[in-house]
Formats: C-alpha cells, sequence, structure tokens
C-alpha cells in the first residue's frame, strides 16, 4: 500500500481512537498503560512500515505523519469549531466547593482526581477549600483555590 | 442547574474560559457512538470478520479432497490455503489460475512440491506420495478486494472466493 495512504490512515485512525477515549485517557498514565502504549506503538510501527524497510519509505513516513499534524495543528488555528471538536475545551467540574456529578461522569473524572491535583498543585485538604477545579483541554485538572482559605 | 436529566450542570463562573456546553455534549455523544464502534469491531474481529475466525474459515470437499481456505483475509498478511487428500496415491496436482497468483504472492508451500510448471493460464504444482497428504500454501496477498477462482486438486475443481481488507 502506499506509505501516504498507510501514514494517513494510521494518524487518522489513532487520533480517534484518543478522542474517543477522551481526555483522560493521557492525562495520568498508570505503569500498566505505559506499557500498553508502547504496544501500541510497537503495533503501529508494523503497521506503518510494513515490510519497506528503505530509508526513503522512512523519510516518506515522518513527513506523512508531521505533515498531517502540521495540517491539522492549521485548521484547528482557523476554525474554533474545529478545535473544540477535535480537542475539547476546558471544562469546570467543581464549583464553589461542589463537585458537578454530571459533568465528571460524562468526563470519566471522579472527586479523588480532583482532590489530588487540590492536594498536589496547593497542598489544599478538602473539597471545600477548592474555589473552581478546570479540567483542562489536554485532561489535566487545574485549581483554583478559596480566597479566604488559602 | 441542570436542564433535563441528561444534560450537565449549567454553571456560571468568574473564570475568563469558554466551556462549548452544546459542542462538548454532542462530542460526549460521539464518543459514546465511537466506543460502540470500537466494541463492534472487536466483536467482528474476534469473530473472524477479518480472517482467522468462524466466520471466516471456509471448509470444501469433492472426491476424497479437502480444501480449508479463508473467506475473508487482510493485505500482506499470511494466509494459510490447506489442501487435503486421502486415499490418493501417486501425484497430485494442484492449479492454481494466473490470475490468482496476481492477486496473491506464494510465500511457502509445506511440503515442497516436486514440481511446478505452466499450463494454459495455469500454475500446476506436483506432489508426491500416498494415502494421507497435508498440503498448505502460504499465500500474502497483494491486493485488497474481491477475488474470486477456480482451483483444481487433480480432476477436482474447487471455486473458491476471498475478500481481502487493506
Amino acid at each position: 500500500m502506499n506509505p501516504v495512504i498507510r501514514g494517513l490512515a494510521v494518524y487518522l485512525f489513532v487520533y480517534l481512537i484518543f478522542r474517543i477515549l477522551g481526555k483522560r485517557s493521557l492525562a495520568e498514565i498508570t505503569t500498566f498503560d505505559f506499557v500498553l502504549l508502547l504496544i501500541i506503538s510497537e503495533t503501529t510501527t508494523d503497521a506503518l512500515i510494513g515490510e519497506d524497510y528503505s530509508l526513503l519509505a522512512c523519510f516518506v513516513m515522518v513527513s506523512t505523519l508531521v505533515g498531517i499534524d502540521y495540517l491539522l495543528a492549521l485548521v484547528k488555528g482557523k476554525s474554533k469549531w474545529f478545535q473544540v471538536a477535535s480537542e475539547g475545551a476546558p471544562l469546570v467540574i467543581v464549583d464553589n466547593g461542589k463537585p458537578l456529578v454530571k459533568r465528571m461522569e460524562k468526563t470519566k473524572v471522579d472527586e479523588e482526581d480532583v482532590l489530588e491535583a487540590a492536594r498536589l498543585i496547593h497542598g489544599l485538604e478538602r473539597m471545600d477549600q477548592v474555589k473552581y477545579a478546570v479540567l483542562e483541554r489536554d485532561g489535566s485538572i487545574s485549581i483554583i483555590p478559596m480566597e479566604h482559605k488559602k | 442547574m441542570a436542564k433535563s436529566k441528561k444534560s450537565v450542570e449549567r454553571v456560571s463562573t468568574d473564570l475568563q474560559i469558554d466551556e462549548h456546553i452544546a459542542m462538548q455534549e454532542n462530542g460526549w455523544k460521539v464518543q459514546a457512538a465511537g466506543l460502540f464502534f470500537i466494541f463492534l469491531l472487536i466483536l467482528a474481529a474476534a469473530i473472524g470478520l477479518f480472517g482467522d475466525g468462524i466466520v471466516s474459515s471456509e471448509k470444501q470437499t469433492g472426491d476424497d479432497i479437502e480444501i480449508e481456505h479463508e473467506r475473508f483475509y487482510r493485505f500482506e498478511a499470511r494466509m494459510p490455503l490447506t489442501i487435503k487428500a486421502h486415499g490418493q496415491e501417486g501425484l497430485l496436482r494442484v492449479s492454481f489460475p494466473n490470475e490468482y497468483l496476481e492477486r496473491f504472492q506464494v510465500e511457502s508451500i509445506l511440503p515442497e512440491p516436486n514440481s511446478n510448471r505452466f499450463e494454459s493460464g495455469k500454475v500446476q504444482y506436483q506432489f508426491s506420495g500416498k494415502d494421507r497428504m497435508n498440503i498448505t500454501f502460504y499465500l500474502i496477498p497483494r491486493k485488497p478486494g474481491n477475488i474470486q477462482s477456480t482451483i483444481e486438486v487433480n480432476e477436482s475443481r474447487f471455486e473458491i472466493s476471498h475478500f481481502i481488507f487493506p
């Protein structure tokens, strides 16, 4: 198969898979997730290269992957709709110490994740010390503490 | 306050962010549909819709000869085609039309044939032995798509078809 089509197909498939899995899929990876990622990369490499181990095929494949990534970044820059559709948008998951349960369910985030981020970033002890928790586009959780309880 | 049972909470904050809630809700629906398709793909692969499974495996018999092949397979993957002959003695001739071999590369044959030759648009492999003979051709699909062909084993003809996924 043509290496450009091969690269395009693999890129789009991997892109779709991680978009379907949601923001949190790669934000916090366990040891097993890391091993799984290595297996995925190994499998993808085989599908990308096939039997063609030539230097030129490698150049074409790398250029295809970088090229499509650049094109997608370009489209994201031009179209807000495409950017939100492909990357999502930040989402408030705790409002004035109150967890927004439905939002957390939809994004597969639980209170423990929020508390962990609150402890790590600000050394907070309880949920009522969190003014806002925001699930960012990259899957990380940012915490804004209550001002009077800092 | 939630608008309905299914939609998420609406909040008003002093944060300078645009949540695009309607789009995020659509995104979650697409994610759910995507997950459904992932599991559908896994199920289809498990039952052999892409080869190596009960849906794909086909067996034909005729005149003490049995041929096992895959109805579905994958581009550039090693596909077995097995011929089992019972009670045959002497030469076993297996012929593939040229058109078939244009679509498949014969990677290996187990056991190796005594000889092979071209004969009126076909490639004929000859094996010798007696009683039970099991011959496996390992074929590599060179093009995706559908292919129908006739394989001849001695006087028996077998109509086989494959669909090769890209």
